[in-house]
């Protein structure tokens, strides 16, 4: 009979420890917060590549001209293909993106702004008014605003010194952009104590859902 | 790597993932990805436009903003010299009512069980041809417009079918016109507002309910600064309740519903006192009523009668004028006293008091003048073909009326209804009177169809604003102008036109306006009051009134309120958040009445009572309110629908079917009473 007291145990094998924990947990996180997150974007570009600069520098436009409020207290987001073409029916410069707008677009009769992307496109049954988040409102307290440029920044992308529009980031599963707030953002200010009394900042639900 | 190495690895992995946002963002974005399924509804974006129009529910310049071929909001228009950007609570609600679910949406035929089937547009015809052939020589017509141009097309369709039953609803224009018109006025009466320094008001709601409500209010607005400095006009109110002109009166004079003739007859008989112009009528008259005599009936105090007509007699161009809630005509006498009063102030056809307007020839060969049409009553007309001493007509055609609901039982409206061999009503929203007709017919929303408003009840000058089509017409409507033209043609009658926007261009051209201007920008024509043609005003109609009957023990009011919408609209989506909750409650209207008249019936606050009538007697909830005067109670018409939709069904009662009417004796005009009872439920 064979005497098995006397087989060796093969030693405990530690490749591992911590070692394999660590890799996955490293691996998951780099995956986790970069790739994922650029995986879920799909970069797009503007139908033209319109320069801010341009228009306020050497045009000597200001924002108001093309984003206002309208009489009834709707904001004018984006101007339409009509206001462009009241300076460009015919080619004003020498841009190449310029004499694209005006053949693509002013020409055919094609409506730009049902084509521009939106970078702060809000789900339909989001209600933002741009009345009631003036200076008149909001500055009246918070005077670290100094120009309505300042204001419109918290939310927006600051374009006015760009000359070209930033790269359009959407959301592959949602399909909308990155920048586009979210409610925790929109609280910020509207359930904040501080407003309270003081603003018509309620945080109840059909402020915003209607 | 073995077994164990794996899971380790899998553990860190999973970890990893645990703490980084992978897993939550894209949780997040799953919920927001379920925002795009393909069933839920999207905003439809589109051409964002804003066209200027007037509302056709009360003539109020309007922008309205369309986006997309779809109308989102309906606002006052500022480039509108008229009414300056004004707007009124049933202005507001025209594109709520444009999309409300009370829209008749397909021609309806009364089966012979009594429901409704719907028929299409070719079958709708077809009865419409045969029935108004059939009824040659015996058609009526009502309408509840009557500042509109269409009406010349209606009333020359009525002729032409060999008949001059056109009625206009009853309303206080009824009344004031043939007042006017008896004391020697040869057009139609205005009153011009925007040009007087002093106003009283017997009864008019003005900033609120009568007349160009949105034009009276623009010149309150420039006339009453806020920056401190003095007001340009100022303005008393007697009537029995401190509503929304007496809010902003310089002051309210109580006087008790029923009483409005005893009031002018004691401010008649103040004037007259040392006055040079002696009149047998306003000496015989002034007789009747010592101002301390009239205060005592009225419910107010000698005092502050005499205040009143110090200050009109102080002032430079004070104006006098008469008025009711809608369609509670008091009869031509109060009108009478009122022209009276202006007349003893020098202020018929003046800048700021009671003018001539001009009387508008018809357009069309066959149609009928409104000063005739005004003088045809459609309460007499009712109680006539009820009783038998008038034949029924064989056809009835009712646009967008609805006097089932707001006519009292005293006008036999159903007695009448039930003789009318066939009734056929155009309507845009289903109505109590649609439910008593055999053939109910979609017409188009004021929004959507050609039509005017031209020098509407309450104006000061003439003035015409046209509406245009905002959008196409919805469900299967079709503009009512439109139809009666082609009927006209099918039966092969001329009426003289051929489509709404040749008659509106026809007025246009009377007027001495560019039709398509007016057209594009939506600014009101108004003619300047340069070229008066004095009237010889005759006092001798008054000697023919009786004496007024002596003021009730306790008295009704019905009041209106814009949000609460008219006989034709309903309570408009939306706006019924603008009336009070306890309004609104399921058969039951609210009685308000100050704490004194409360604790002398007993009542007390919110507990239930009845208001009796002649009509009978319906369940109220007492509500103190101290701007009601003494000894009344006051009770909001425009409740207590029974057809239109779950914004207007079921809330409150409709006091309207309780109230009593009378004829007026000489005019036979209808007069609403307010003698009724408060009692204890």
């Amino acid at each position: 009979m064979e005497d098995k007291s006397k087989e060796v145990k093969p030693a405990k094998s530690c490749g591992c420890g911590f070692g394999p924990f660590l890799v996955g947990l490293v691996l998951a996180l780099v995956i986790g917060w970069s790739v994922i997150p650029s995986l879920k974007l799909e970069e797009k570009k503007q139908p033209i590549a319109f320069n801010h600069t341009v228009h306020i520098e050497n045009a000597g436009m200001a924002c108001e001209d093309c984003h206002f409020l309208r009489e009834d207290g709707t904001f004018n987001g984006l101007p339409d293909t009509a206001s462009c073409a009241s300076c460009h029916a015919e080619a004003i410069t020498e841009s190449e993106e310029e004499k694209r707008f005006i053949n693509e677009y002013v020409v055919k009769g094609r409506e730009i702004r049902n084509e521009w992307l939106v970078y702060q496109k809000q789900p339909d049954n989001v209600f933002f008014s741009h009345a009631a988040h003036s200076m008149e409102r909001c500055g009246t307290c918070h005077t670290e605003f100094e120009t309505t440029q300042q204001l419109c920044n918290v939310c927006h992308l600051d374009v006015a010194s760009t000359t070209e529009p930033p790269v359009y980031k959407e959301n592959r599963i949602s399909t909308y952009s990155v920048n586009t707030m979210k409610m925790p953002e929109c609280e910020a200010c509207h359930a904040n104590p501080g407003h309270y009394g003081t603003t018509n900042a309620s945080n109840a639900c059909f402020v915003c859902h209607k | 790597m073995q077994r164990r190495g794996f899971l380790k690895f899998a553990l860190g992995g999973t970890v990893g993932l645990v703490a980084s946002p992978a897993i939550w963002t894209t949780l997040y974005d799953l919920a927001y990805w379920t925002q795009n399924w393909g069933w839920i509804p999207r905003l439809q974006n589109g051409e964002d436009q804003s066209v200027a129009t007037v509302s056709k529910l009360d003539g109020t310049p309007l922008k309205v903003r369309v986006n997309g071929g779809r109308v989102i909001r309906a606002s006052g228009n500022k480039e509108n010299e008229f009414s300056k950007g004004g707007l009124t609570p049933l202005a507001a609600s025209e594109a709520q009512l444009l999309y409300c679910e009370s829209r008749v949406k397909r021609p309806l035929k009364r089966g012979p069980d009594g429901g409704y089937a719907y028929i299409d547009w070719s079958e709708a015809e077809r009865i419409l041809k045969e029935k108004t052939k059939d009824a040659q020589g015996s058609l009526a017509f009502l309408t509840a417009d009557a500042s509109s141009s269409l009406n010349d097309v209606y009333s020359a369709f009525t002729a032409e079918n060999g008949s001059q039953d056109f009625f206009f609803m009853p309303s206080d224009e009824q009344a004031a016109n043939h007042a006017w018109r008896a004391m020697g006025g040869m057009g139609k009466i205005g009153y011009d507002i925007a040009n007087s320094d002093c106003i009283l008001s017997v009864g008019a709601n003005f900033l609120d309910s009568w007349g160009t409500v949105a034009h009276n209010r623009a010149v309150f607005d420039e006339t009453h600064p806020t920056d401190g400095s003095e007001a340009g006009q100022a303005i008393y109110y007697a009537g029995a309740m401190q509503n929304n002109t007496a809010a902003v009166a310089d002051a309210w004079i109580p006087v008790k519903p029923g009483t409005e003739e005893i009031f002018l007859l004691g401010i008649l008989g103040e004037l007259a006192k040392n006055s040079l112009l002696v009149d047998p009528a306003i000496s015989g008259l002034s007789a009747q009523y010592s101002p301390e005599a009239a205060a005592k009936a009225c419910g107010c105090t000698a005092k502050q009668l005499e205040n009143v007509v110090s200050a009109l007699k102080n002032a430079s161009r004070p104006l006098v004028f008469a008025g009711t809630a809608e369609g509670q005509s008091l009869g031509s006498g109060v009108h009478m006293l009122a022209i009276a009063i202006n007349y003893m102030l020098g202020r018929i056809n003046q800048d700021g008091g009671l003018v001539n307007l001009p009387e508008q020839a018809p357009l069309l060969p066959s149609a009928q003048s409104t000063a005739d049409i005004l003088e045809r009553n459609f309460i007499a007309f009712c109680r006539q073909v009820a009783d038998g001493s008038l034949a029924a007509p064989k056809l009835l055609f009712i646009n967008d009326a609805n006097p089932v609901y707001a006519l009292s039982p005293n006008a036999k409206v159903q007695e009448c209804f039930a003789k009318i061999a066939y009734k056929i009503c155009f309507a845009a929203h289903w109505s109590e009177t649609c439910a008593e007709c055999d053939l109910v017919l979609p017409i188009a929303h004021g929004l959507e169809r050609f039509d005017d408003v031209f020098t509407p009840y309450g104006s000061g000058s003439i003035n015409w604003t046209l509406a245009k089509p905002v959008t196409e017409p919805h469900y299967q409507a079709r503009p009512l102008g439109e139809l009666i033209i082609a009927l006209a043609d099918e039966l092969g009658l001329d009426l003289g036109v051929s489509d709404i926007p040749s008659l509106l261009e026809m007025r246009a051209n009377a007027l001495g306006a560019d039709f398509q201007e007016y057209l594009e920008s939506g600014a009101t024509y108004q003619e300047a009051n340069s070229a008066f043609t004095l009237p010889v005003i005759s006092l001798m109609p008054l000697l023919t009134k009786k004496a007024p009957a002596k003021a009730p023990e306790f008295a009704l009011h019905v009041y209106t309120n814009a949000a609460a919408g008219n006989p034709s609209t309903g309570i408009p989506p939306y706006a019924n958040r603008a009336i009070a909750d306890y309004q609104l409650q399921e058969g039951l209207c609210v009685a308000q009445m100050n704490k004194a008249t409360a604790e002398k019936l007993g009542l007390a606050d919110k507990t239930k009572a009845f208001v009796e009538t002649q009509n009978g007697r319906m369940p109220v909830l007492v509500k103190l309110y101290e701007g009601i005067m003494p000894d009344t109670a006051a009770v909001m018409a425009g409740l207590g629908h029974t057809e239109f939709d779950r914004f207007s069904v079921n809330k409150g009662n409709n006091i309207l079917q309780y109230t009593q009417i009378d004829m007026e004796a000489g005019s036979d005009l209808p007069v609403w009473s307010g003698a009724a009872k408060v009692v204890k439920g």
